[in-house]
């Protein structure tokens, strides 16, 4: 019961040693992750692939996480982020981590889908928003139509009837500011 | 429940066998947790001067959740009639209303209990903090459908709740959407101060049976002794968010440690949480005054007959094999204590293995059909069906039991 309730960084910070603390930290942020990515991704499949390498990074990177600049949620979904961008730029999704940790691959139920997508649908749409939160509203629009509904800057510019420039300056400036308020980590 | 269990324990497995076996420590060689002294600084809710609250929507729809409540998997859904506001309150110099709790029980053989703001005898949250449109509503939760995941445990053989539970960063409006939690990133402010306009809580809370008598924990660097309440032994503690005495949520049967240190019993009987966990005494590892008979699964499996088990190879996406295991369910499962978990092993790897397990009620016979797939291994993949309890000091299920049969398919 120790471990339920210690902090974050502790977990962490105690995951070198201690295997069973990162499964506490991983059985106390999946819910968020997962429905992020599945809102995201908008398949469960890929979405608990996503979710297996954003885990395995933030093992890798755990001795960068710092609680003084920002919770843990928001430096997982920073990563969630990153990999999920990376995914759609290769087409697949990438498997550095969970290789360098050895992890071999899941054989997923579908119960377990199943789960996943109940998540997604309960929790999916709330976790982005308060992602987002931190934006002012032009740039939620715009990050919100390129991130989530993957849109063209030129799709994006017609609906926000402005030029494409500005929607690329609009996501640009509202990655940065979540990248600095999230402490993304790549 | 974890949504992928594959996934924990493999990342599980991953990383303890990297970490060399001779830096492994256990549990009780962890640091203990440093409190750190917070002020009780509560800002009053902007409602306050009106003196009137009115009656907003349930909670959940605001959530725009679509969670079907389904009474026979998962947790269940809250019984009819086993919803009970308990009478103990405890006043929050940040809310304009007092805190409370509420017991139900679910179809599926859990209790549960939940904390939140009290009006006019019912248990909600306000619309303030950014939550539902900062309407300044009181949004009563639902006492009707699937409880939260947090907060519900087996009850005891006699059908008693014992539970502890806590969580971390929870608004002064009592809104289950956390959303302070995501909040202070910019370097210097802990998350808790910048929740817009409100203060945030850490609350601990739970039944600790009717032989309990005083409950000890500590707060800004001073002890208190509290009496818990009513024929349940319920306790609320309300205190100032702190990132490095609790961060995230926890429920079990006892007090989960820090900040609660002690909790004394009729007959003299003192349990210490020393470190986040009871002393080294059996008397308290679990709830005094509580029994758990868990159910004999060798001696059920003795009396039924076995059915076959099957299972059925075929394609699935991406150039992938599908594995559908089918089999009758031997014994009944009627609630949510007991379950069936299947395993299956890689060809030539038996270490490596990925699981699941039914999460819904069974009839005796009934067949159960559970799929693995994303197979690309070719060979003979070997696997087992165990019937698994739920231990009583966990939430989830467990993954050890007797076996109840084996199977094995070949991917080409």
């Amino acid at each position: 019961m120790a471990l339920e309730s210690a902090p974050d960084d502790r977990l962490l910070k105690w995951s070198s040693s201690t295997p069973e603390a990162f499964a506490v930290f991983y059985r106390r942020h999946e819910r968020v992750v997962v429905a992020f990515l599945g809102r995201l991704s908008r398949d469960p499949e890929l979405t608990v692939d996503l979710t297996a390498e954003t885990f395995a990074r933030a093992y890798r990177a755990r001795a960068k996480f710092d609680p003084e600049r920002g919770s843990a949620r928001g430096w997982l979904l920073g990563i969630a982020r990153h990999v999920l961008a990376a995914s759609r730029e290769q087409g697949r999704v990438e498997t550095e981590a969970r290789e360098q940790l050895k992890m071999q691959t899941l054989r997923i139920s579908t119960e377990t889908l199943s789960s996943v997508e109940r998540a997604v649908i309960e929790d999916g749409e709330m976790v982005v928003e308060e992602w987002l939160d931190a934006l002012p509203d032009s740039e939620r629009d715009a990050v919100r139509r390129r991130v989530l509904d993957d849109a063209s800057y030129e799709q994006i510019a017609t609906e926000l009837a402005c030029s494409q420039a500005v929607v690329r300056q609009r996501v640009s400036r509202g990655l940065s500011r979540l990248r600095r308020t999230a402490m993304e980590e790549r | 429940m974890t949504l992928i269990p594959e996934l924990e324990q493999e990342l599980t497995r991953a990383i303890t066998e990297r970490t060399p076996a001779s830096s492994r420590s256990r549990l009780r060689r962890l640091p203990m947790l440093v409190p750190v002294v917070a002020t009780l600084a509560g800002t009053a809710v902007a409602l306050a001067a009106a003196g009137v609250i009115p009656l907003g929507s349930p909670e959940r729809e605001s959530r725009r959740t679509k969670f079907a409540a389904e009474a026979t998997s998962g947790l269940g859904t809250i019984s009819p009639n086993t919803s009970e506001l308990l009478a103990l309150r405890v006043k929050d110099p940040g809310s304009l209303l007092p805190w409370g709790l509420r017991v139900a029980r679910t179809s599926r053989g859990l209790g549960c209990v939940r904390a939140g703001l009290v009006l006019n005898g019912r248990l909600g949250a306000l619309g303030v903090d950014g939550d539902f449109g900062n309407d300044g509503f009181f949004h009563p939760f639902p006492t009707v459908g699937t409880p939260r995941l947090i907060g519900c445990v087996p009850l005891d053989s006699r059908g008693e709740l014992f539970i502890s539970a806590s969580e971390a960063d929870v608004p002064t409006s009592a809104s289950a959407l956390h959303r302070c939690t995501g909040a202070g990133a910019n370097g210097k402010v802990p998350p808790s101060a910048l929740c817009a306009g409100s203060n945030t809580r850490d609350i601990y809370y739970g039944l600790l049976g009717p032989r309990a008598t005083s409950l000890t924990y500590t707060s800004g660097g001073t002890t208190h002794t509290i009496v818990p309440q009513g024929p349940h032994g319920a306790y609320l503690l309300v205190l100032p968010a702190n990132p490095r005495d609790l961060n995230g949520v926890g429920t079990g049967l006892i007090p989960a440690g820090r900040p609660i240190t002690e909790v004394t019993y009729r007959g003299g009987l003192v349990c210490r949480f020393a470190g986040g966990n009871p002393e080294p005494r059996s008397d308290c590892s679990t709830p005094p005054g509580s029994t758990y008979t868990q159910p004999n699964l060798k001696r059920l499996l003795a009396t039924a007959p076995l059915t076959g088990i099957t299972a059925a190879v075929s394609h699935g996406r991406h150039s992938a094999w599908r594995v559908t295991v089918s089999f009758g369910a031997p014994v009944a499962i009627p609630n949510a204590l007991t379950a069936y978990s299947i395993e299956l092993h890689d060809p030539g790897r038996p270490r490596s293995w990925g699981a699941t397990s039914t999460e819904t009620n069974l009839r005796r016979g009934q067949r159960v059909s559970i799929s693995f797939s994303n197979l690309t291994r070719p060979g003979i993949y070997t696997g087992l069906v165990r019937l698994t309890d739920r231990p009583s000091n966990v939430v989830g299920l467990g993954l050890a039991g007797p076996v109840v049969g084996r199977f094995s398919a070949r991917i080409p």
